[in-house]
């Protein structure tokens, strides 16, 4: 199951931590240990959401602290959410950082290489 | 004369006198004269009493003698006469002495003829009558002045009887100036009147030209008369004091043309006429001050009686305004912006009285633009000392009264009045500051009611605006509306609360009266039936303990109120009523019936039954229940039995409407076209038989996932849309990994059960665990899951009793009902 959620490749000098189906208090801390034990150091780290079908409170909790860990890195991170998705509805109500967002996987490159 | 003791020889030589000296030297005058009137003969003593010659007279004609008076009484009367009887005795007749003085006389006059010739001569006895005439003509002159002071007070009478009649002082003018007149003949008469409380006396009635006053200092008859209380003569006019009870009203002034001379008696009845016309002006103005008087004290009474209608204190003091123009002044001013002068003890008013109640701070009615006071009248106005209205010059040079609006110690406002009355004036002080005494109070007034009702208002809300239990298994709607007619709130009062995890109560008061009172003792009742509801003693044992607590609540006596409990899991509905209407309760495939049983009587009574009872029965799913105020099914003219009729047919006529919307319609339709006079609650409690959504779920994280696509699923199936579905079905996973985290601790033989209705467009969710919670450690992620869940439904009601109930409610678009 683990490697279908959670896959991990390297694109244009970044990390790409691909994320997929549902991410919830059943299963958010393995995926939490599977990110930071899988991502390599990197000029920059993207977390896409893209393929999440689901993420509540726990998914949420798994995000931050990814994040808080790359950056304790110095890592630039940022977080693919398309607009208008039920993911990004979640991240927009419970007031996540709008700068660590972006639309597609492409801006997110774009703008972690620029 | 002959005595007859006397020896009768003794009278012998008197009658053997010379006739001719008898003749000459007669008692009376003897006169012979011919027809044509010349005198033929006349004796010594006629001569001697006119001192006229023998030659003077005889061969001239007597009528020469005679004055003007006599000559024409001898041609008109004595000659016919004469001719016709021959002979005419006593008649009074004037004659011209020689030195041209009047000598009368009385005649007797015979006619002879010579037997054989037709010559005739008239014999003239001539007796002095001069003091026989004089007397008589004092007679006439004695009758001609009684006669003439007959007519004078005549005249007066009806002067009095004039003055008796009139309402108005200066009417009292007329008929003086026409006794005046008549009376006295006098060329003008002119009323003085003095004035009330000034040494001034103006002229009464209207002069051309204006006459100017004068001073009590003037040296003028009038001013005299005043003073000495007495009729005065001077300056070719007689001036007599208006008197009445020893006191001087004013003065009547007769003017007389030069040389007349005024005798006593008419002084007296000049004095007459002062006394009589002072009393009627006396009369008249005890009458005038009477009628004003009345016409005050009912103008007091229209405006506390017009002020009360008006509600807030900016209604009352246009009002006020209305009322005082015209009839109390041309233009009027209420200022109630004291409170903004620095430094103003408020200690005896509330602090809100400088505040929204007066924001509307001028209001006027009259001509031209509004006076502004200055803050430092303002300042002498409110600190109250000056105990006059104080003058105060306008915008246009006009002439006003500054008056104080008082209550309760304290100057609230002024009131500004300028420009004559219309018809009741001028008017004094003591009225003006006695009007605005009564505006301050009821301004005042208004201003306190005004605060009581928004404190009741808030109160009752705060009171009827809390949250409801959510359970899939039944839905409570409610609706409350205030009486229009009134803007104090009532005692009306609905609740629902959970009882127990499977049951349900209901209940809708009145609590007797309205405003603050009522509504503090309705937020006492309201509290008191939850806890005694919890408590789960039953509906009769609710009321039992309600009669105690009343016992101690004096304003809720007599309070009625229906109270239900719903048990959820079975159905059994069981009611009772303390004096309150019929709960309605509508049964699938049954008509609207109402609940008669459970009944006794109001809160604490002394005269209707205090047994409690209550009553039961089971519902079926789908079953309604409208408990409600008698508001709702009173209105003016119709029995109470045909509100009831119309509120069943209501009902009967909304059986699919949803129940959110069901109160709102119910209460529309019974209220429509009526004023709505009471305050009317209304609360309806649906036990559904709606679509349900029912699983019971191990307390596994792993457990989530799959119980997320049955809900969704289901939800799916009730065309709830796809955003709002990942909503629900987000805020159902959190709260089922609450109850599996925080409920069973990871302990996986727990059960979280999860129910969720749609009805009416409303989805209702509840998530329950058995567990024993335990409060989780503080971290910043903690409240997370709360967070999503709050944002993403409408209501979220977390119970934790035995167990935890999560419940929570949303609206979903695009659902059916099935």
């Amino acid at each position: 199951m683990t490697d279908e959620r959670v896959t991990v490749r390297g694109e244009r000098g970044c990390e790409v931590v691909r994320l997929r189906g549902e991410i919830d208090h059943g299963n958010a801390e393995l995926v939490e240990r599977d990110v930071l034990s899988t991502a390599r150091t990197a000029a920059g780290m993207v977390i896409d959401l893209t393929g999440v079908t689901f993420l509540d409170s726990a998914g949420l909790r798994c995000l931050d602290r990814l994040v808080t860990a790359f950056r304790r890195r110095q890592t630039p991170v940022l977080v693919v959410a398309p607009d208008g998705g039920a993911v990004r509805s979640t991240l927009d109500l419970i007031g996540f950082l709008p700068d660590l967002l972006t639309g597609t996987l492409d801006d997110a490159l774009a703008e972690l290489t620029r | 004369m002959v005595d007859p003791l006397q020896p009768a020889e003794t009278f012998v030589p008197l009658l053997e006198e010379s006739a001719e000296d008898l003749y000459e030297r007669a008692p009376c005058g003897y006169l012979s004269v011919l027809p044509d009137g010349t005198v033929a003969r006349v004796n010594q003593t006629f001569l001697d009493w006119t001192g006229y010659r023998r030659a003077d007279l005889v061969g001239h004609r007597v009528q020469d003698f005679y004055t003007i008076g006599g000559r024409i009484f001898h041609e008109t009367h004595l000659g016919p006469l004469l001719h016709m009887q021959g002979e005419v005795r006593g008649v009074a007749l004037e004659f011209r002495r020689a030195d041209g003085s009047r000598l009368d006389i009385l005649v007797n006059v015979v006619l002879r003829r010579n037997q054989g010739t037709d010559s005739r001569v008239l014999r003239m006895t001539v007796f002095d009558a001069t003091d026989r005439r004089s007397y008589e003509r004092e007679l006439l002159g004695e009758r001609r002045r009684a006669e003439r002071n007959e007519d004078r007070i005549r005249v007066l009478q009806e002067m009095v009887a004039r003055c008796a009649s009139i309402d108005r002082a200066e009417d009292i003018v007329a008929p003086i100036v026409a006794a005046g007149a008549e009376a006295f003949e006098a060329t003008r008469t002119v009323v003085w009147l003095l004035h009330p409380r000034e040494p001034v006396l103006t002229v009464a009635g209207s002069t051309e030209p204006a006459t100017p006053p004068v001073g009590l200092d003037d040296a003028g008859p009038e001013a005299r008369a005043v003073h000495t209380a007495e009729v005065v003569g001077a300056d070719g006019r007689v001036v007599t004091p208006l008197v009445a009870d020893g006191r001087v009203l004013g003065t009547v002034s007769f003017y007389f043309p030069a040389g007349r001379q005024v005798a006593v008696d008419e002084v007296e009845l000049m004095r007459t006429v002062g006394r009589q016309a002072g009393q009627a002006l006396e009369r008249v103005r005890l009458h005038e001050e009477t009628a004003r008087r009345a016409w005050q004290s009912a103008f007091l009474a229209r405006v506390g009686r017009d002020l009360d209608e008006a509600v807030g204190p900016a209604d009352r003091a246009r009002r006020l305004v209305a009322v005082l123009v015209p009839e109390i002044a041309e233009y009027a001013q209420v200022d109630l912006a004291l409170g903004e002068v620095a430094g103003v003890a408020t200690t005896s008013s509330p602090p809100s009285a400088t505040g929204t109640a007066f924001a509307d701070d001028v209001i006027a009615r009259g001509p031209g633009e509004h006076w502004e006071i200055r803050d430092r009248v303002r300042e002498t106005v409110r600190a109250g000392t000056a105990d006059t209205p104080l003058p105060l010059a306008g915008p246009d040079g006009r002439q006003g009264l500054l008056l104080p609006l008082r209550a309760r110690n304290t100057v609230i406002g002024t009131l500004l009045l300028a420009g004559a009355p219309a018809t009741h004036g001028p008017f004094q002080q003591d009225f003006l500051l006695d009007l605005a005494d009564r505006a301050g109070l009821a301004l005042d007034n208004a201003r306190l009611a005004e605060q009581d009702r928004e404190v009741a208002r808030i109160l009752q809300r705060s009171l009827l605006v809390s949250e409801r239990p959510t359970d899939p298994r039944f839905h409570v709607a409610t609706v409350y509306r205030p009486a229009v007619d009134t803007l104090e709130v009532g005692g009306d009062w609905y609740d629902a609360f959970a009882t127990s995890a499977d049951s349900v109560g209901v209940v809708v008061g009145d609590v007797v009266g309205r405003g603050i009172r009522a509504a503090s003792a309705m937020g006492q009742l309201r509290s008191a039936v939850r806890a005694l509801a919890k408590a789960r003693c039953g509906p009769a044992a609710v009321l039992r303990h309600m009669d105690d607590f009343v016992a101690t609540l004096e304003a809720g006596q007599m309070t009625t109120l229906a109270y239900a409990e719903l048990a959820l899991d079975t159905g059994l509905l069981r009611y009772a009523c303390a004096g309150h209407p019929p709960p309605l309760l509508l049964s699938p495939d049954t008509t609207p019936r109402y609940l008669w049983d459970g009944r006794s009587g109001p809160l604490g009574t002394h005269t209707a039954s205090r047994t409690r009872r209550e009553a039961e029965l089971t519902l079926p799913r789908g079953s309604r229940l409208l408990l409600y105020t008698d508001g709702l099914v009173e209105r003016r003219g119709e029995r109470i039995d045909q509100g009831l009729d119309r509120l069943a047919e209501a009902l009967d006529a909304r059986r699919k409407t949803p129940i959110g919307s069901l109160t709102q319609e119910i209460s529309d339709g019974m209220l429509a076209g009526e004023g709505g006079h009471d305050d009317t609650c209304l609360l309806a409690l649906a036990f559904d038989g709606a679509p349900q959504f029912h699983a019971d779920v191990p307390a596994r994280m792993s457990r989530l996932s799959p119980l997320r696509a049955e809900l969704d699923g289901w939800l799916a199936a009730r065309q709830v849309p796809e955003p709002e579905r990942y909503g629900i079905v987000l805020a159902c996973s959190e709260a089922m990994a609450n109850a599996i985290e925080h409920g069973y601790q990871g302990d996986p033989s727990g059960i979280v059960s999860v129910t969720a209705t749609i009805d009416g467009g409303i989805l209702d969710l509840r998530v329950s665990d058995t567990g024993r919670w335990r409060a989780p450690r503080a971290t910043a992620h903690r409240g997370r899951g709360l967070a999503l869940m709050g944002r993403l439904m409408d209501d979220l009601v977390i119970d934790r009793g035995v167990g935890t109930n999560v419940l929570m409610r949303r609206q979903v678009r695009g659902t059916t009902g099935d």
